[in-house]
């Protein structure tokens, strides 16, 4: 089945209607002294003056040229006590110690592997920062560094968690939880990093029988539930089934329920809605109120009514 | 996306899907469904025809999806001693690196030059020849060239490509020519040049050494005319590709970059329609590793076929709707003017 | 008139000249019209085919072949480590084609052309998925085809391809099995076997099966120009009965050399 759209039509007086910029003068210096602070739905524009930089110190974002301090992006701006930071709109992601995310290996290197985490840098995951067959925590032998791909191979999905940063800005993962590692049983969508907030917790579960590991990189994990494994600590740990590349058996409806997520992920994305478990789940049951095929989700319409009704309740 | 290649985990889910009895995709859709398909023609105003399409585009930010634009343009060819005389059509496909930021410039060209090859080796072929390429015979004619843009690659690149030459193909038009001749009077050869008149030449002599022997000259020249020209002949034989991805037992269309990095093999069917009933096949290729049996092949034909002939009517209503659209929309410039 | 005209200080010619009449060319395909019977050839009959496998002795394989006029050496480096390509646990295939500047009637200058690359393509196509890459992680086999002296495009790609698959046996690379090819071409409303330039330029279509008999599967059908479905079907069926011929020819050939 074939179906033919248009493109969007731009409105025949997009080029007449100037937008007029709002030229008050007296507004170019923000008031950061004001108790509310700026005001966070203005944007700054790149180059627009912030504050003096007696006064102020520059963050992330800015920059000082003539005892002014400048804004480098696009973005909100936000203040702790006399620093100055912007906040892009849209970035890579940045990370920070502690955060969950899910990166594809790039490269497997000696006694390490290059992680594409969608940062500025390859994220760099030790051998000495993985769950070794043999269950105790033990030594790196050199068998180990001689299989490493049987661990991880190029292409692989993982999660993990950003564990330190080399000199150079890099960040090293580490994968030594049970919560960790090597990720089957579902399939990839990809976000813009700003769409995930700091949550709780980053592992999700949906009632449809559906995993979801938000991570803070933007790479968003939805795949099959997989009951918790109960042992605590290295005693459950099973290198077989962590290091696999096989799947389960998926049966159909929990296979359709995945689509089913994904899609409603990339909704919500595509309208730049920042994505909470409560937000996912209200979405997911809307649709099943619907009734609706996974397919319907790909059209513009219900697209648009699903995310109407999703904030409207919010 | 990030990178071309996936893990093994997620190229043997999108299998397992696939070839299960109730086959499923990773958007939900069924084996036999294209994506949405966007199509605009007429885009670039400097060319003789001209097409966008994208396949797959997010409906709600118009972002990704395979982007095509593809755009003919006729050039005068004057003829060389011994050349066709029924212009000639050339086809070349052009990547943008920004589609394919994975790869390097070296394989981008690679690339292009495969998409070329097959392009061009299918829509130039004699037996697709439009019939009104033709300017003075023997001399002059249009050289029709077809440059097709890949601006974005989200899967189904080779559907994307034939589309969008099909729908540019559609809207160009072949400017009118007419044809002028300068005839010397007999037996006046000096008539002919402007020059001559300081010799003395006898006039009932011809000399060998006389090389201003053209006792005619023709040229052609462009009527003002109220339309751009008219149509390519033969516009309805231009083919559609229906590229069948192959899962053994089942097979699926319109593969997402995911799906082709999941998928062996890809069997590509170009089809023509000069008539609906009796579909000629223009081209065929195999892509990939894997093997079929001619059984298979006998049934993959088929099934090409009757997708093919959906695909074909589908873009046709589309191409005529986009024609209706097109002349409103000159028809209102010219009431407001 | 003539005597106006005369130059004496010329050596003129004779006055009179006819043109050479050439003796009449039975067999000149030129001569071809639509709808005639083919000249020289029965319809399905392919010209002999004359291979020699392991003729470059530098090479980890080769072979030469020879049909009609038709001729290409192939030869085979390889398996040998890729370089500066990333991990791939599969091995790749790459196949280079280069035209000797004297294989056809124009001169071809020695640099790398569309046709090089698309009828490389074609031979990839065709031998790729008889060769068991998974047995060599990192690798890289290198063929390098050369077409000493080419009649139409359909047939270097179908004979590049035989003499393809035999050089692979011929270095020793695991193969699920020889790969034989044949060209058609679609004249009037026959379907004539390996067509020469000549009748596949006077064709409406063209088509190359490639086939491995031995398993009775279709590596690669390369098609071009008009065909009818029927007509494209009819065509698989008669090349696939071909292949297992040319088929038995090269494995006789290759066994007979091994042999020695």
């Amino acid at each position: 089945m074939i179906s033919f759209t248009s493109f969007p039509t731009q409105p025949e007086d997009a080029y007449r209607t100037v937008r007029r910029y709002n030229d008050d003068e007296d507004d170019a210096m923000m008031d950061l002294d004001d108790e509310n602070g700026p005001s966070s739905s203005k944007l700054t524009c790149p180059g627009e003056t912030l504050t003096s930089s007696h006064d102020y110190m520059r963050g992330h974002g800015t920059y000082v040229d003539n005892d002014e301090v400048i804004a480098s992006v696009t973005g909100t701006i936000e203040r702790v006590n006399r620093l100055v930071t912007v906040r892009p709109v849209n970035s890579r992601y940045n990370p920070e110690i502690g955060d969950l995310v899910v990166g594809r290996i790039a490269e497997v290197q000696p006694r390490r592997w290059k992680v594409d985490a969608n940062s500025r840098q390859d994220a760099i995951l030790m051998l000495s920062s993985v769950n070794l067959p043999g269950g105790v925590q033990r030594r790196k032998l050199e068998s180990d560094e001689l299989q490493m791909r049987t661990f991880f191979e190029e292409g692989d999905l993982l999660v993990a968690e950003v564990q330190a940063f080399f000199a150079d800005g890099a960040m090293s993962l580490h994968t030594r939880s049970l919560k960790y590692g090597k990720l089957r049983n579902g399939q990839l969508v990809i976000v813009p990093p700003v769409l995930v907030r700091r949550l709780k917790s980053h592992f999700l579960t949906l009632p449809c029988n559906v995993d979801i590991i938000l991570a803070l990189n933007g790479y968003i994990w939805v795949s099959k539930h997989i009951k918790q494994i109960e042992q605590e600590g290295e005693l459950g740990f099973d290198a077989e089934a962590v290091y696999s590349n096989q799947n389960d058996r998926i049966d159909s409806s929990t296979r359709s329920a995945i689509a089913r997520v994904a899609n409603i992920i990339q909704i919500l994305a595509s309208h730049f809605i920042p994505l909470t478990d409560t937000l996912l789940l209200e979405a997911y049951e809307w649709t099943m109120e619907q009734d609706s095929d996974v397919k319907t989700l790909l059209q513009e319409d219900y697209g648009d009514a699903l995310v109407a009704a999703v904030v409207s309740k919010e | 996306m990030a990178s071309s290649h996936i893990s093994k985990a997620e190229s043997s889910y999108i299998q397992a899907g696939l070839t299960s009895k109730d086959p499923q995709r990773l958007d939900g859709r069924n084996l036999g469904d294209y994506r949405a398909v966007a199509l605009e023609t007429g885009v670039a105003p400097l060319a003789n025809g001209s097409a966008k399409l994208n396949i797959g585009r997010n409906p709600h930010n118009g972002s990704g999806g395979t982007e095509v634009v593809a755009a003919t343009k006729l050039e005068v060819e004057t003829l060389e001693e011994g050349a066709v005389d029924k212009g000639r059509v050339v086809c070349t496909v052009t990547c943008s690196p920004a589609a394919y930021p994975h790869l390097s410039p070296n394989a981008v060209e690679d690339l292009q030059y495969d998409l070329t090859t097959v392009i061009n080796q299918t829509l130039a072929h004699p037996s697709l020849h439009p019939g009104n390429l033709r300017i003075i015979p023997g001399r002059k004619s249009w050289l029709l060239n077809v440059d097709l843009v890949v601006l974005a690659d989200a899967g189904n690149i080779y559907d994307a490509l034939f589309m969008a030459a099909r729908a540019a193909l559609w809207d160009t038009k072949v400017p009118r020519t007419r044809f002028v001749q300068f005839k010397a009077r007999k037996g006046g050869v000096d008539n002919v040049g402007k020059g001559g008149d300081g010799m003395d030449v006898h006039q009932d002599v011809t000399s060998g050494f006389d090389t201003r022997g053209a006792h005619s000259a023709a040229d052609f020249e462009l009527p003002d005319y109220w339309d751009e020209g008219e149509v390519l002949d033969g516009r309805d034989r231009w083919p559609i590709c229906i590229t069948l991805n192959l899962v053994p037992p089942n097979h699926f269309l319109d593969a997402t970059t995911s799906e082709e990095s999941a998928v062996p093999l890809k069997l590509l069917l170009v089809f023509s329609f000069a008539s609906i009933e009796v579909p000629t096949i223009q081209a065929m290729r195999f892509i990939g590793t894997g093997e079929t049996s001619s059984p298979e092949l006998r049934q993959l034909i088929k099934e090409g076929q009757r997708y093919a002939a959906d695909t074909f009517k589908a873009l046709q209503s589309k191409l005529k709707a986009e024609d209706v659209r097109r002349n409103q929309k000159t028809r209102e410039l010219f009431a407001s003017r | 008139m003539a005597q106006i005209g005369f130059d004496r200080r010329r050596i003129n010619g004779p006055e009179e000249s006819f043109a050479v009449i050439f003796e009449d060319n039975e067999e000149d395909p030129s001569k071809w019209k639509a709808g005639m019977a083919r000249v020289g050839r029965l319809p399905l009959a392919i010209r002999p085919i004359f291979l020699q496998p392991g003729l470059i002795e530098q090479a980890n394989g080769s072979a030469f072949i020879e049909t009609g006029k038709t001729k290409i050496a192939v030869a085979i480096y390889g398996p040998r480590q890729s370089k500066n390509i990333a991990f791939h646990d599969k091995g790749r295939l790459n196949v280079e084609v280069k035209f000797a500047p004297f294989s056809c009637q124009k001169r071809r200058a020695p640099i790398r052309d569309a046709e090089d690359r698309s009828i490389a393509m074609a031979i990839h196509q065709a031998i790729l998925p008889s060769v068991r890459l998974e047995t060599m992680p990192k690798s890289v086999v290198d063929i390098f085809v050369t077409i000493l002296e080419a009649d139409g495009i359909e047939g270097c790609v179908a004979v590049g391809s035989v003499a393809a698959s035999a050089a692979l046996v011929d270095a020793g690379i695991e193969v699920y099995g020889l790969v034989a090819s044949t060209s058609a071409a679609v004249n009037g409303d026959e379907l004539w076997l390996d067509p020469s330039n000549e009748e596949a330029a006077q064709s409406k279509g063209t088509l190359v099966l490639s086939s491995m008999p031995a398993l009775n599967k279709i590596t690669s059908v390369w098609q071009n120009g008009e065909m009818l479905p029927d007509q494209v079907l009819a065509a698989v069926d008669i090349c696939e009965k071909q292949c297992v011929e040319i088929h038995t020819v090269v494995a006789e050939k290759l066994r007979e050399t091994h042999s020695l």
